[in-house]
Order: structure tokens, then sequence, then C-alpha cells
């Protein structure tokens, strides 16, 4: 059991590490003779990404058979970081040494720096997807990703909250609303790379969970978002030439007054 | 077993105040145990249920998990905002409970699971053993990085919980659990279950004093019976409850113990059970922690100067003395012992004496049950005395005037006070017990401090349990006339009553202050500062040396609240000079 993966360049995996860094501390590596899979849940199962990277996307990929490593998501995150955008990363593993070796090597240089980072031993759960795959969403739209990282950023001002809603013939609104005042950001069908609405549909979504994902923003092109009342927001980049990163995050249902709430007042 | 179950037990218990009850409860819960021989996880049951990890007898690792990291695994888990947690902990003034109203609330935010089919919906599901193996893996994670690592093995458990779960598991997170029970009851329910005789607990209790470890006594009872139980003595390497003495005014001393009986000096320092096995020795405190590796020199003292091969276990108090060996330095001299590092040249610059008073096992032999001039004479056979290494000093006493002789010359001696011990042949040592064959006297009066002590609030905590919502704990300064400001000098909480605590917070409210007034230096951080106006009387143990409030370098022993004091204002409290008197006349 054994892989060998390069890229000549760096930014991609770096962005991609990063963003599931932050949701969770250790994962796996799953390589198969055909592509590259990573998965990662947060503790609370509130939001969920899967990467999935095809071989031929890879400069460099051997691999023969099924391997699954276990690693820490921010000592990896930590050797990333050290390398330039325009150095060229590989990546190997061989169960002999029981540890992946990270090499990088700047462009047109022969100047090599090696990591090594040792293999965790974890149990990693099933993360069950099938029920989520089957949801059928009425409104999926294609944008920029720069617009949803200002849709962001400008409710951050406000509160922890984004919400989003999409109404057929009209087109898309995120908002956010606190003590202090509101936001709306409105972006017609013509703002749209591509659009399929029915109906309106509306969803409330935690920031602190779609900040993951800003970092993933940079390093693609387009975003596929699919929405449904009720139900988780569902995202899909598209990363390289075949690779795809799904992203689910669970939605927040309406505030509760705790003030108004009666069983408070006996304490 | 479900972590379900004992969260069910916890409920349960904590709607009782009634200890019959209580006992029904747990022996119910027992026998089903008994039923289903579900023996597994009885021992962490019992610990639980003592609120505690482990027995007294071991540490668990430092959980070491801040308030602020559970309410951001609550907010994250619930979907509230943490600024609304923390005004809910507020109220609620426990994280447990305050988790528990949250989560059993509609939540704002749902989990993918909720979109998954309902096999898949895992609260309830947490397993005993699994909460302790988060739980080490929690405490043995540092460094860098350790914050996000914890923060995830603890919104992993709380996933597995029900709102009602995940109560008791922050209490018991937090070392806040605390069901109510006491040993004794468990101890009942116990001999209920398994013996069907509530009697039997006197066997149960005293395996539990000789071998303070109730989780393997209970699963010796679950799965090889009682008899098994009644054999648990005294073993090397296991240490046992302290006898304990009571207070008792010195007229009444002859008719408690009889005539004659023995008096001995009681010393200011640390209690040690000292358990010597061939060259290997162990000290226990009195809390029954090994601390051997704080004293290096007594360990090797008793190496050397107990005169038999056999292996025993005395009993005995450590106490500072000057280079000399001559005059026996207050406790506060010995506390510099209490620390981790360079315990070589401390135990040089701080000497210190072993005075030894009871011995506990000698070879196969137990002595816990044999009187105690019995033991004492075998004591005195067995230790050689040297200028680091005695025997406490122990006279016979036949009358009341004898009695205050000693007593007086034992204060100018230094020491605390004195002990006063039965030597009728049923004088044995009762493990774990305050009795009445051991009697304390500390002063003619009655312990307390010659005279009181007027203070002005300075800040306050919120109360915690029975005094949720008010505050429950405040600062109290002296003042300084030379630079005419109040230096903190201590905290209390001890003497106020619910009422007169519900009134003095909604006095606060005028005095309350956003930031610590000019004229008050205080190191310690309460939650609250108050401008110095409100008077209080106090008494105490004693005035003792504190790090803590370090500038004023004094702090007292068991500060207990006396009244308020309107007639007085702020300037005519006690002042530093007079904390300092009463220091060096006490």
């Amino acid at each position: 059991m054994s892989f060998t993966l390069k890229l000549e360049n760096s930014r991609v995996l770096k962005g991609i590490v990063e963003t599931l860094a932050s949701i969770i501390d250790e994962t796996e590596f799953r390589v198969t003779p055909k592509d590259f899979t990573i998965s990662a849940m947060d503790p609370s199962r509130i939001c969920l990404l899967k990467l999935a990277i095809k071989k031929d996307d890879f400069d460099v990929f051997k691999c023969s058979q099924e391997t699954k490593v276990g690693l820490n998501l921010d000592d990896l995150d930590k050797i990333l970081k050290r390398s330039a955008a325009n150095d060229s990363v590989d990546i190997e593993f061989n169960e002999t040494d029981q540890k992946i070796k990270i090499e990088m090597q700047r462009e047109g240089t022969s100047r090599k720096r090696t990591f090594s980072l040792a293999r965790l031993d974890i149990d990693i759960e099933e993360i069950p997807m099938d029920k989520l795959l089957e949801i059928d969403y009425p409104s999926t739209w294609v944008i920029e990703p720069d617009f949803l990282v200002e849709a962001i950023k400008d409710a951050e001002i406000y509160s922890d909250i984004l919400n989003v809603k999409a109404i057929e013939k009209q087109g898309l609104i995120f908002s956010s609303s606190g003590q202090i005042g509101e936001m709306v950001y409105d972006l017609n069908e013509d703002d749209l790379i591509d659009s399929n609405i029915n109906g309106t549909s509306s969803g409330s979504y935690s920031l602190t969970f779609l900040k993951a994902i800003l970092k993933i923003a940079s390093i693609t092109e387009k975003l596929e978002i699919s929405l449904k009342s009720d139900h988780p927001l569902k995202m899909i980049f598209n990363i390289l030439e075949g690779g795809e990163l799904s992203y689910f995050l669970a939605p927040r249902v309406e505030e509760v007054e705790f003030e108004e709430d009666e069983s408070m007042d006996e304490f | 077993m479900k972590f379900n179950r004992l969260a069910q037990l916890f409920s349960k218990l904590e709607d009782t105040t009634k200890r019959l009850e209580m006992i029904d409860i747990l022996s119910d819960f027992f026998k089903e145990i008994k039923e289903k021989k579900d023996f597994e996880d009885l021992d962490k049951v019992i610990y639980l249920l003592q609120g505690q990890l482990v027995p007294n007898i071991k540490q668990f690792p430092k959980i070491g998990l801040a308030e602020k990291m559970i309410i951001e695994a609550v907010s994250l888990h619930s979907g509230i905002d943490k600024k609304k947690v923390k005004e809910i902990l507020i109220k609620k003034g426990d994280v447990g409970a305050t988790a528990e109203f949250i989560l059993s609330k509609k939540r704002t935010q749902k989990s993918l699971f909720d979109f998954e089919s309902e096999s898949t919906d895992l609260k309830s599901s947490l397993e005993i053993h699994e909460l302790y193996s988060s739980l080490k893996k929690i405490a043995l994670t540092e460094g860098a990085g350790s914050h996000d690592i914890k923060l995830g093995i603890l919104r992993g458990l709380m996933r597995k919980c029900s709102p009602l779960e995940t109560k008791y598991l922050l209490r018991i997170i937090t070392s806040t659990l605390r069901v109510g029970v006491q040993s004794p009851t468990i101890i009942e329910g116990l001999a209920l279950a398994f013996t069907n005789l509530k009697e039997n607990k006197d066997f149960i209790e005293r395996a539990y004093t000789l071998h303070p470890d109730l989780g393997e006594i209970s699963e010796i009872l679950a799965e090889k019976g009682l008899e098994e139980v009644k054999k648990i003595n005294i073993e090397y390497g296991t240490p046992i409850l302290s006898m304990l003495a009571s207070r008792e005014i010195y007229t009444e001393f002859i008719s408690r113990l009889g005539a004659p009986f023995v008096a001995e000096h009681k010393l200011d320092g640390e209690r040690l059970q000292i358990h010597k096995m061939g060259n290997n020795v162990i000290l226990f405190s009195r809390r029954l922690l090994d601390i051997s590796e704080q004293y290096p020199d007594v360990c090797q003292v008793i190496r050397e100067n107990i005169k038999t091969e056999k292996n025993v276990i005395i009993e005995g108090e450590v106490v500072a003395m000057d280079p000399f060996y001559e005059k026996m330095l207050p406790f506060q001299v010995l506390s510099q012992r209490r620390r981790k590092y360079d315990i070589e040249n401390i135990s040089k610059e701080v000497p210190v004496c072993l005075f030894i008073f009871d011995l506990l096992k000698f070879g196969d032999v137990s002595y816990v049950d044999k009187s105690l001039p019995e033991r004492r004479k075998k004591l005195e056979e067995i230790v050689e005395e040297r200028d680091e290494l005695r025997l406490v000093e122990s006279v016979l006493i036949n009358s009341t005037d004898e009695l205050l002789e000693f007593f007086n010359k034992a204060r100018e001696g230094g020491t605390e006070g004195i002990m006063a011990k039965s030597i009728k042949e049923d004088s044995i040592y009762q493990a774990g017990n305050r009795g009445y064959k051991w009697l304390k006297l500390k002063s003619l009066e009655g312990g307390k401090l010659k005279d009181t002590i007027d203070l002005v609030l300075i800040g306050a905590f919120y109360g915690k349990g029975r005094r949720t919502g008010v505050y429950g704990t405040y600062i109290g300064a002296v003042y300084n006339p030379e630079n005419d400001n109040f230096i903190a000098f201590t905290r209390f909480f001890s003497g106020l009553t619910d009422e007169l605590s519900e009134s003095l917070t909604r006095d606060m409210e005028k005095y309350k202050v956003e930031k610590k007034p000019k004229n008050v230096i205080c190191e310690d951080k309460p939650e609250l500062w108050l401008k110095p106006e409100v008077v209080m009387e106090i008494t105490g143990d004693e005035i003792t040396i504190s790090d803590k409030f370090a500038t004023l370098g004094y702090s007292m022993r068991f500060p207990v609240f006396l009244r308020i004091r309107p007639e007085k204002g702020p300037k005519d409290i006690t002042t530093i000079n007079e904390i300092k008197e009463l220091y060096e006349t006490q």
C-alpha cells in the first residue's frame, strides 16, 4: 500500500487543506487507482465536505491499490503553508515508513525541501451521504465564488447568520440583520452564470461554518449552489479539471427568543 | 453501560433530599445491574456518584477545559450565540443546567443527521467507558492546536448525549458534579441490593475506611459476595482513611475519655501516613495522595531509622524546624515544600522533623484494632529517635489541672495545641471516623481568633449551586491610613444566610462599579467590583501568610461572616498594622 501524488502548483492543495483543517482536526486521505478523496464533517455534524480529484488532474499519480492514511490536518496545513505558490508539491506514502513525505520544489530550480508527517492511527467514522445526495433541490444556480465571499463578509457586520433566498424569475437575495441594522445583497438572474430557480426557496445558515469555504473560493472560478427551504445548503466547487468539492451545511431554524421564555422567570 | 442510565439515576437522586428515598433509588438501580450481571462499569458508576472520576486514592489527569471552551461548544452545538449562552449561564449559574436548558428548547441549528434516517440518531448512545476514554484524551491533549482537538472531542461527546446527559457530562468535565449522595448512602444502597440486608453496610463501610476505593469494593461485592468484602484489610501501598479528632471544651475531657488518658502535642505541620515496604517508602497525605516526592529526606530517615526488617505502616506529622532542630516552625514555613521542582535545595533550606504518633500495621499484623497503648509500645520499640525523627511527646493525664498545665506548656513550645486520646481497652484506631476517642484542644476559648476584623467589601462573585442568582462570595479589604487606600485581605462566603445573600445582592446594586476603584488594591479578580462602602465584621481561625493577597501579605483561614456594621464607615475598619499585630500575637 503506497502512493505518490504530484501537483505542479501547491495553491490548490493548500487551499483545500486549510479549509478542511478549519472544520476538523484529523481525517483520512483515501487514494485509489482512479482518484484521491478526502471527507470531513465537523464534530457536531453541521457541515460536511467531500473532495474528489481524479487521477488525470495530478501531474504524477501512482497508486496500485486503495490506501487510507489518517492525518492531522493542522500539522499538514502548517507544512503546506511553507510552500510558495509556484512550488510543486509531491506527496508520497509507503507502508513501511508509516509516514507521509511532502516534497516542495521551487519552479525552475533544483531546490528541494522535504517534510515528513507521521501517519495517525484513527478510526474514521463512515460519513453517510446517501440521503443528502438524494435531496431534490428546486433551485440551483452557478455564480462566481467572489459574490458569496462578499455576501459572507457583508453579513458578518450584523450577525452570525446569512439568509439566502432564491425567487423564480427574479434572482437571489443574500441578507443579514442585527441590532445595529441590516444588509441586503441583490443578484439578478443576469448576474448569475447559470440558473434554474423554481418557486421561492429560502434558508438561514451559520456564518461560522460558511467562513470555512472562503479559502476554497479563491482557488475556483465557478460555484454551484443548491437551495431548498428547511434543507441543507449544497455547494459544489469545481477544482482543477475534473475535481469536485461538495459542501453541505445544515440550516438554522428560526431564532428562539430566550428572554421571553417563561421558564426563565424562576431563575 | 450506557451513560444515559446513569444520567437518569442522577436525575432521580437530585429530585429528592430524603436519605431513605435515595437509598431505595440506589438499591433499585444496583438490583437491576445485579439481575443483568452488568458489572463492567459498576466501579465508574460509584466514582461518579461520589462526584469523582476515580477513587480518592488515585488522580485523574486534569481535564483542563475552560468554561469559555464549553460555552463555545454549547454555542456551536445549539446554534445559540455565545453571548446568549453566557447570559443564560449567569442566570443558571452552572454550565450543565445551561446546556440542558438550551438543548431541550427548540434548537436553532439543525444537524445534517436530521436529514438522514432515524437510525443514525446518536442521542443517548454514549457508553460510560467511552466517556472515560474521551475525557482522558482531552486531559492528555496539550500544546499548540490542543484547543481545537479538545473542542472537537467535547462536541463529539455532546452529539451522543441527550440534553439531560449533556447536563451531567458538562458537570463531570467542570468537576462540579454533585449528586448529593454521600458515601454512607451509596454503601447502604449496595448492602440492600447485593446482600438484601441493610445492616451489612457496616462490613462495607469498614472495608471502605481501610481501602478507600468504593468502586473496587462494589465490584468485589457484586461478583464475589460479602464474605470477600469482609476479608478486605489494611494493605501496604493503599492508604487508609485517617482517624479524626473531635473538638471539645477542655472541662469535658475527663468525662469523655476517662482518667487517665494520654495527651500529645498537636503539631502545626502536615499529617503523613507512611508505608514502608523494605526500602520502598511511600508518604500519603491527609487527602490520600502520594506526596513522597515532596519529602525525599523524610523517606530517607524512615529507611534508616526504623529498627525492623518487617514492613510497617506508621502515622506522623512532619513539621518545619529551625536549622538546629530545636524549634518547631509554623505550617507556613513548611508549605514552601509544596512544589514540584528544586526539592533538593528547599529541603536543605527548610529542614523538617517527622513526629510519629501511631502504628497501623507491623509485618503481616494489622494494628488497627489494637488499643493505643499496644500500638504506642510497639512504636517505641521500632523507632530510633534522632533530630529528624521523633516520637510525639505523650504524657499521662489524670486531672483537668494536669491537662491545662500540659496545654499551656505545649502552646509555649510553639505547637497548635494538644490531642487527648483514650487509652482504654477499646481505644482502637477508627479509620475515617471522627469520634470521641480522640479530642483536640487548640484554644481554651474555642479555637477562634482573639479579636474580630472589620472589612470593607470591594468585590463579589456570582454564586453557584444554592446561591445561584445572588453574589455568593465577597472580597473584603482592610484600610491603609498611610496611603488612604484599601488593600484586599480575604475572600469569604461562610456565615451568610440565603436571606442575607439575597438582600446583600440587592444592596450591592448601589455600589457596583465598572472598573476597580483607584483607592483599591487587589490581586484577586472578582466578577464584579464594588465601591468600598459596606463594612462587615468577620472572624476566622487565624491570620495566615498569603501569596495570593500579595500586597498585604496576609489573609485569613476559614473566614466567617458575623454581621454588617452599618454604623461604621470604610475608614473605621481594621488597618493593615492591626492585621500584622494580630498575626504576631496569635
